[in-house]
């Protein structure tokens, strides 16, 4: 299920909050944990298994880490020491946890991936007959790579001594497949909930503010992130045959398009955890107004990028042992953040690209070339080279993504009936669309900023948006998620 | 408060703080509050009533809101019937209930009180301000409409690029993707009987008109074409298959004045498909040695009026105030003053799809005896046999033959030439399965059928049904499902517990028919008839098989269904 779904606005909805309002305090995470399996097993049903295997195995995990045992049940749970000796008991379950979902992440995301790539050795090897049977196919469960890392970060972080442990399943469910962030982030850590999940408080103005989010969210998805992807879908599938215009724009309509779409999930998911009662913290803050790459990742995906410094670039040693350790640490932790994407060279040659810039930039400190030039012209220079790594990104294949650099550059061939196109994403829709985008982004404050203050013309152009978004939904047949695939 | 912002930032405090005290910063009066949570309210909460209320008053059996109700019980029961082992069972559960859930959200989305108005208004103003059409229509320029398919076809690169094949395998899991397998193996089954292979692939409309799509292509000098067409002509003739490209023909009679595709439909005009047609018979008059048995078929001019095909898929209601309905003048072909009509004794059978079948079925309402089999015959002067079906060319009709010989029906005895006529987008976008054309023992079978000429009222439970389209979403805008139907009773008891296949109208004019609406457990009263009654009638459309053995069988034809459950 979708957010920007009729099923989802019409119907789900609706009775999610009203099951959730009407019950008392007790029931409302045992309400939203039943409404998210719902939610989750609406995309198919045994995925729900899967995502209780994994909320179970953390649960016990997380008990086990903080020593909780039967006959201690009734007395209240500590926070472990910060950077305190471990118990071997420990050590393991945190093992168990860390090991069971990344093995899920493993087999789930990378199984394909790797009997692709067995078979391609084996037959540039002339072994064919060596080749594994292609015909079975792993599906990749909805949502996998989120409420994975999600869940690990819970007996990590009670590991660390940085929260305490659950002992109510019911709050450890809800926790894990809370709805509004299950399928495409943001990422909530445990310790960033788990007081609210212990008492929250709701009001009128939260939740007011919740619906400011989810209306825009809304909008950027619907109104501006399917125009675009149309847009991008088109010249990034005509081959290696566009020209030099109308390949920059199909990258730069890609740009856009992820931007809205997964900024625009992310409002929703923030709007409507308001409306539960939910804050989760700021997950994009406009990205495409960067000076540097690093400034790029203190504003994109922040979940993801806190997630990985804190869990991964922290635990390799961070800065703390050496410049060239350094510069390997940021390249090694982009290079798996590529690979968190999915499972295909494409993802890794992004995750290298954005990792080699990083340490590039590090490396040159405050005496990089780009940073002596005038800011509107970093920035120009910062989004070109993000241009550049989201083709790797959005081309199907390692060639297709090779092809479309060449045309960008003037280099590659055109292919006459590619040029086709051209009537089509040059036409007056996708024109507004993409010119409306591009002024959003660069001209107008983010969500957060921009909700801050509700005044009367704010209140009527959010509330028109939401109209015109529905009228949209009722409408387009358009509607993909790009992080649901992740 | 922008210096509250700056002190937060400069406390660094943690994300889920800053969050908590950037909630808490919230601006907003209280009856802002009120407005934004009423206005909510209005617009979500109240809509499930409002439909619900605009459904009882449309007198809908079942509010659709419950439909998963019986929708998912079907799914599981449907599962625990099947005598599999558990795992596979848990696994065929899944696989039926994803159906079930895709059958009910998109129901709730096509039964929305606001889809239909909302659709159509908002199309209308995409298309005549924005330019825009949706998914499947595109707008071009003078009026003319242009479907997506066609386009993607010259747009993508080469269908028989390696990578390309590639990526199609991977996303098209149960799909053919490579066109040169199944037309070589086809063309040796057919050798084998002494049997000559000819292919016409039908070039679409942007190959011709490519300027009334994008103001790039004014001065082109020859048809635009997909990279790989020129290679897979090349290997199919090494093969001793001949492939008549009419792209040059259709180019040079553009050139000479004649339009050659409708302006806002998806096939060509009868100017140009009679022109093909005399190419084509002229062809095989001179290249293949057929018997003397000629027939003196004759044409009838008239005109005919109609909407096109991709004008409909834009879903606007009265469209044609953007899009004008186009008269063309067809010829009717007819033989002593009576209907042209295929012959089973004929030596050329014509394999084709949509483009064979405008002009000639009654049901695409652009005329009929006036299509590429009737001219065919009337260019060659004699009788030709033709299975048509709209739709997917590439294995549709080569499906209806291979099922037809397995039935023991030899469809290509006495035949010297085969045609195979679909649209040329189907080497790219295709499914390409090869299939047996052997002749086959009839084998012993218990369903019930039916006598020329008979029909039958009887009683029966619904076991199967194939897919049903949604209306708007496919191309074509009249469909056939199958029906497998379990305890047959006639009304006068001579027939007790017997089982059939049945075919019926799904969708008439992008219009579900009550048919469409039963499910499998239902108990249903009908009509049924025999097919060979029926099925120049309702042949040629788009049908959905039920899978198995099942699509061996004879269908019968059925038609007014009741529900005995709502009677």
């Amino acid at each position: 299920m979708v957010f920007s779904s009729h099923l989802f606005i019409f119907y789900f909805l609706p009775l999610a909050l009203l099951f959730y309002y009407l019950l008392p305090r007790r029931g409302k995470h045992l309400s939203l944990t039943v409404t998210s399996y719902i939610f989750y097993g609406w995309a198919n049903p045994l995925f729900m298994c899967l995502m209780l295997y994994s909320t179970v195995i953390d649960y016990i995990c997380g008990l086990i880490v903080a020593e909780q045992q039967v006959s201690s049940w009734k007395q209240p749970i500590k926070v472990l020491k910060k950077g305190g000796q471990r118990s071997r008991k420990q050590k393991i379950a945190l093992f168990v946890s860390i090991a069971t979902n990344l093995s899920l992440l493993g087999f789930f995301k990378y199984f394909n991936f790797a009997i692709d790539n067995y078979n391609a050795v084996a037959v540039a090897l002339g072994l064919e007959s060596m080749q594994l049977d292609t015909l079975f196919r792993i599906i990749l469960p909805l949502g996998i790579s989120f409420y994975t890392f999600q869940s690990m970060s819970y007996t990590i972080d009670i590991y660390k001594g940085n929260a305490k442990a659950i002992r109510n399943f019911i709050d450890f469910a809800c926790y894990v497949s809370m709805f509004p962030q299950l399928v495409a982030g943001p990422i909530i850590r445990f310790q960033e909930v788990a007081n609210q999940l212990e008492s929250r408080i709701h009001s009128f103005e939260k939740f007011a503010r919740g619906l400011t989010f989810l209306f825009l969210g809304m909008g950027k998805k619907i109104l501006l992130a399917n125009p675009c992807g149309k847009i991008a879908d088109l010249a990034f599938n005509a081959g290696g045959g566009l020209d030099v215009l109308d390949s920059w724009y199909g990258a730069t309509a890609y740009a856009f398009q992820i931007y809205f779409d997964f900024s625009g999930y992310s409002d929703m998911a923030i709007g409507l955890g308001l409306m539960l009662g939910f804050v989760f913290p700021k997950n994009f803050d406009s990205p495409y107004i960067s000076k540097s790459i690093t400034e790029f990742w203190r504003r994109w995906h922040l979940s993801l990028s806190f997630w990985l410094r804190d869990y991964l670039y922290i635990s390799l040693g961070g800065s703390r042992k050496g410049n060239a350790r350094t510069y390997i640490n940021l390249a090694a932790v982009m290079l798996l953040g590529g690979l968190w994407h999915g499972s295909s060279w494409n993802f890794l040659i992004w995750g290298a690209i954005h990792g080699g810039l990083l340490a590039f930039e590090r490396m040159m400190g405050k005496d990089s070339i780009y940073r002596k030039l005038p800011g509107a012209l970093q920035v120009l220079i910062t989004f070109v080279l993000v241009l550049f790594s989201w083709v790797f990104f959005r081309a199907d294949t390692l060639t297709d993504a090779w092809l479309y650099c060449q045309n960008m550059l003037g280099m590659g061939t055109t292919n006459s009936g590619a040029m086709l196109i051209n009537g089509i994403i040059f036409n007056p829709y996708h024109l507004i669309s993409f010119c409306i985008a591009g002024i959003i982004i660069w001209a107008m404050p983010q969500t957060w900023n921009f909700t801050r203050k509700i005044t009367w013309p704010r209140l009527i152009y959010i509330c028109t948006v939401f109209v015109i978004s529905l009228v949209a939904l009722t409408t387009q047949s358009f509607n993909p998620f790009i992080y649901f695939i992740f | 408060m922008s210096e509250n912002r700056e002190y937060i930032e400069k406390k660094k405090y943690d994300r889920e703080t800053q969050a908590r005290i950037e909630i808490g910063e919230t601006k907003i009066s209280p009856t802002m509050c009120w407005i934004l949570i009423i206005f909510f309210f209005l617009t979500v909460f109240s809509f499930p009533f409002i439909q619900g209320f605009y459904e009882i008053n449309r007198q809908y059996k079942q509010l659709q809101v419950f439909t998963w109700i019986p929708e998912f019980s079907n799914a599981i029961k449907k599962s625990m019937q099947k005598n599999i082992s558990p795992a596979d069972k848990m696994f065929d559960t899944n696989k039926n209930l994803l159906e079930a859930i895709n059958r009910y959200e998109t129901g709730l989305e096509n039964r929305s009180f606001l889809r239909k108005p909302l659709l159509s208004s908002v199309q209308y103003l995409f298309a005549s301000w924005l330019n825009s059409g949706n998914e499947k229509a595109f707008v071009g320029n003078d009026g003319w409409l242009f479907y997506r398919n066609g386009i993607t076809y010259l747009t993508q690169d080469g269908f028989l690029q390696a990578d390309i094949l590639k990526t199609r395998r991977k996303k098209e899991v149960d799909v053919q993707v490579d066109p040169r397998i199944a037309t070589i193996d086809f063309a040796r089954q057919l050798n084998q009987r002494n049997i000559k292979l000819i292919l016409l692939p039908i070039p679409v409309k942007p190959m011709i008109y490519p300027e009334k799509f994008s103001t790039h292509f004014s001065l082109l000098k020859s048809p635009l074409q997909n990279a790989s067409f020129a290679k897979f002509k090349t290997e199919m003739e090494d093969a001793g298959i001949t492939v008549i490209d009419l792209a040059p023909i259709m180019w040079q009679a553009k050139k000479s004045g004649i339009e050659t595709f409708l302006r806002t439909d998806t096939h060509w005009t009868p100017a140009m498909m009679e022109l093909c047609a005399k190419s084509v018979a002229e062809k095989i008059n001179k290249n293949y040695q057929l018997s003397d048995r000629k027939k003196l078929y004759q044409k009838v001019p008239m005109k005919v009026k109609n909407q096109g095909d991709i004008a409909l898929m834009l879903g606007i209601e009265a469209v044609e105030t953007l899009y004008p309905p186009q008269q063309v003048s067809i010829n009717k072909i007819s033989y002593d003053k009576s209907r042209w009509q295929p012959s089973r004794q004929a030596e050329v059978l014509l394999l084709g799809d949509s483009f064979a079948n405008i002009y000639s079925l009654p049901g695409m309402k652009w005329g009929d005896s006036a299509g590429l089999p009737e001219q065919l015959s009337y260019f060659m002067q004699r009788d030709i046999d033709c299975i048509l079906r709209n739709d997917a060319g590439a294995y549709a009709t080569r499906e209806i033959l291979s099922r037809e010989l397995r039935r023991n029906r030899d469809r290509l005895q006495g035949k010297k030439v085969v045609i195979w006529e679909f649209a040329v987008r189907e080497l790219a976008l295709g499914n390409w399965p090869i299939l047996p054309m052997k002749l086959e023992q009839k084998a012993e079978s218990d369903f019930f059928s039916l006598e020329t000429g008979k029909s039958i009222i009887v009683e029966a439970t619904i076991g199967e049904i194939s897919k049903v389209p949604i209306p708007g979403s496919v191309p074509y805008k009249d469909h056939v499902m199958t029906l497998h139907l379990l305890d047959i009773k006639s009304i006068d008891g001579s027939i007790q517990n017997k089982e059939a296949l049945v075919c019926t109208m799904s969708m008439k004019d992008n219009v579900w028919t009550e048919a469409a609406l039963l499910r499998p457990g239902s108990r249903i009263k009908l009509k049924l008839r025999c097919w060979d009654d029926v099925e120049s009638r309702y042949g040629a459309y788009n049908r959905s098989e039920l899978d198995g053995d099942l699509s061996l069988e004879t269908p019968c034809w059925g038609e007014q269904f009741k529900d005995l459950k709502h009677e």
